[in-house]
């Protein structure tokens, strides 16, 4: 196990250089020169820009650029310092990251609790009434966009009832509007996921047997059947946590909460490179834990990919003597 | 022959006949093989409601994105200042914005942007997608390494903020923008096609194709990507849902198509700043978004059912 997380660490490092790399070539084919920014825009002078140019290294060749970033990175763990503040990346992403995270965390753990229980009810009484209105509530959810759910609750709920503030973060009335948008999507698509896979595995032969034997419903559906269909759900969930990590970008524009998506799109709005470097590169490296974490979960779900992650490494061994012609010995 | 009449004999007789008219079938059918299959899929799409439902919907939606003029009562840029506001009526069915154009005008003549950004973003998504995970699909080795490598990075940045950048570094515009969802949602073809092809080509087909001497594009193109199609169109159907939500949302915060083009999203972004007086700005663009979406996902559920090897007993 320790080994095969080990392996996924190490295949991260190339993602992340391919990832820097990628948001280094972005900036470098952006138009807009971010000194001239700097310097004031239409009214600095050249002598100016020529400065500021200087000052940021602007004018160092492509790869010198780019080997200084991943030396400070390596050796000081600076992701940059913000053209327009001259703060820290790092402070401002560390400053901003919790606000997305909460929100991230809060609407995921509803949705799953939600959208879970929902879709083993439709689940278990297939083409019932109560399966029919989940069904058509979960597609409705599904298509509708978050931008638009956001402008009908604030509608309803700030304008029309004026219980719940429209905009900020300050307290936890403000958390509400936005979670539940979120978490109302999120919780449509585990609904639809988890309904498909349990309906697939309440048709296989050891359902059958374990009802056969006299095993109580509860524990048939809860044990027998949910752990088996659980992987698609898991991973339909870490996908959107993933997502939610870096993109909530709209729902923080709508509700006006400072996290990180709003960061790096007013970062790539005012040519800031720096901070879209940086905080591009923290959103890839948690996206690949929570990738890594959903994998570790299938192995807590079930023990047939358990055992699979802990054989990894004697498999491939095992490959290479038999790949070898006779009469040599694997090195 | 016809006086022996064992059981044995009989049965054999039977069986012949069987064979033979199995055979003629077969024969009659060399040049119409595929025909029947796509079919037989067809029908089965048809039976279902909801998928037929979701047709009806999205032909609608495509007649209406096609041939806007015949139905909306004004165009979309049309500005009278006598009624501005205007809640829903007989004459405007979805009211009238702040400049006094007929919502349900500009919501018809948004179809067209929404739907074309949508699908021209699919096509060049799969043409991207297609021939990287082809590639790496039937090459193997280093260049599927690499590619999937390079998948795996484009992938790890969250997909709406890939087409941020790069609308904002091209410029925004219709061109621009769907580059930028094709960009953004490429990676998923890519991976659907590399499975789709991996799964079929050692099949004996394939085998045959290059013992003929065909070459690597006439097997990929001719033989490998037409029996992987099945996949690749349910991902593409209910990727299209997805371009046409990216579309929207670029253009809800103001880096896709700009005003005075009635975009959906372009609408809803605009018609926010009157939510509080004037709710029918915000509904409506919004309630054709969710139908285009729905329609889509409800013919792509049915697409994926009625292609399913499994459900083909």
């Amino acid at each position: 196990m320790g080994r095969y997380v080990l392996k996924r660490l190490l295949h991260l490092i190339p993602v992340l250089i391919g990832v820097m790399l990628l948001a280094f070539l972005l900036n470098e084919i952006a138009p807009g020169d971010p000194a001239a920014l700097l310097a004031g825009g239409e009214s600095a002078t050249p002598e100016k820009i020529a400065q500021i140019r200087a000052e940021l290294k602007l004018d160092d060749p492509f790869i010198l650029r780019f080997g200084d970033y991943v030396k400070k990175l390596v050796t000081e763990g600076n992701i940059g310092v913000s053209y327009k503040t001259q703060q820290p990346v790092a402070a401002e992403v560390a400053h901003r990251y919790p606000q997305t995270l909460k929100m991230a965390a809060i609407s995921a753990v509803l949705a799953s609790i939600i959208g879970i229980a929902l879709g083993i009810i439709s689940a278990i009484k297939q083409y019932s009434f109560i399966d029919n209105i989940i069904s058509m509530f979960s597609l409705l959810g599904v298509c509708m966009p978050v931008f638009w759910s956001s402008l009908l609750l604030i509608l309803f709920f700030s304008i029309n009832l004026k219980w719940l503030p429209s905009s900020g973060f300050s307290t936890w009335r403000h958390w509400i509007l936005p979670c539940a948008v979120i978490g109302t999507s999120m919780a449509a698509s585990i609904v639809r996921m988890t309904r498909s896979s349990m309906l697939e595995v309440i048709r296989q032969d050891y359902i059958r047997t374990a009802r056969a034997k006299g095993q109580v419903e509860r524990v048939v559906i809860s044990k027998h059947a949910l752990k088996n269909a659980l992987i698609p759900v898991v991973t339909n969930i870490g996908m959107h946590f993933g997502v939610l990590l870096g993109g909530a970008v709209i729902i923080e524009t709508i509700f006006v909460i400072p996290g990180i998506g709003k960061y790096i799109t007013d970062a790539i709005k005012n040519r800031d490179y720096p901070v879209v470097q940086g905080s591009v590169m923290v959103l890839a490296l948690t996206n690949s834990f929570v990738n890594l974490g959903v994998d570790l979960l299938y192995a807590a779900i079930d023990p047939r990919i358990r055992s699979q992650y802990r054989n990894m490494g004697k498999m491939k061994m095992k490959k290479k003597k038999a790949a070898l012609p006779l009469g040599r010995e694997a090195v | 022959m016809a006086k022996i009449s064992t059981p044995a004999i009989m049965a054999f007789q039977i069986n012949q006949e069987k064979r033979e008219r199995i055979f003629k079938k077969k024969n009659d059918s060399t040049d119409t093989v595929s025909v029947p299959l796509w079919l037989e899929s067809w029908r089965r799409l048809i039976r279902r409601p909801t998928a037929t439902l979701g047709m009806i919907i999205f032909l609608a939606l495509v007649l209406m994105a096609l041939f806007p003029s015949l139905i909306a009562p004004e165009g979309y840029d049309n500005q009278q200042y006598t009624k501005l506001f205007q809640p829903p009526n007989a004459q405007n069915i979805m009211g009238t914005d702040n400049l006094g154009r007929d919502v349900f005008s500009r919501v018809l003549y948004g179809a067209r942007y929404s739907m074309g950004v949508g699908f021209f973003a699919v096509i060049f998504a799969l043409l991207i997608g297609g021939t990287m995970g082809s590639i790496a699909a039937f090459y193997g080795g280093r260049a599927d390494s690499i590619i999937m490598r390079f998948l795996d990075i484009v992938l790890s940045i969250p997909s709406i903020l890939l087409a941020i950048a790069i609308t904002s570094i091209l410029g925004t515009n219709i061109v621009n923008l769907t580059i930028a969802i094709s960009i953004s949602s490429f990676p998923h073809y890519a991976r659907i096609v590399r499975a789709a092809i991996l799964s079929i080509k050692e099949l004996e087909f394939v085998e045959a194709a290059r013992a003929i001497g065909a070459s690597d594009t006439r097997i990929i193109f001719r033989h490998l990507l037409p029996n992987a199609m099945a996949p690749i169109i349910v991902q593409a159907t209910v990727g299209l849902g997805g371009a046409i939500l990216s579309c929207a949302a670029l253009s809800f915060i103001g880096l896709g198509i700009q005003p005075p083009l009635p975009e959906w999203g372009t609408m809803l972004s605009a018609g926010r700043e009157y939510i509080r007086e004037y709710w029918w700005l915000v509904v409506f663009p919004g309630m054709f978004i969710m139908l285009a979406i729905f329609s889509v996902n409800l013919f792509g559920d049915g697409l994926r059912d009625a292609l399913d090897p499994r459900l083909k007993q």
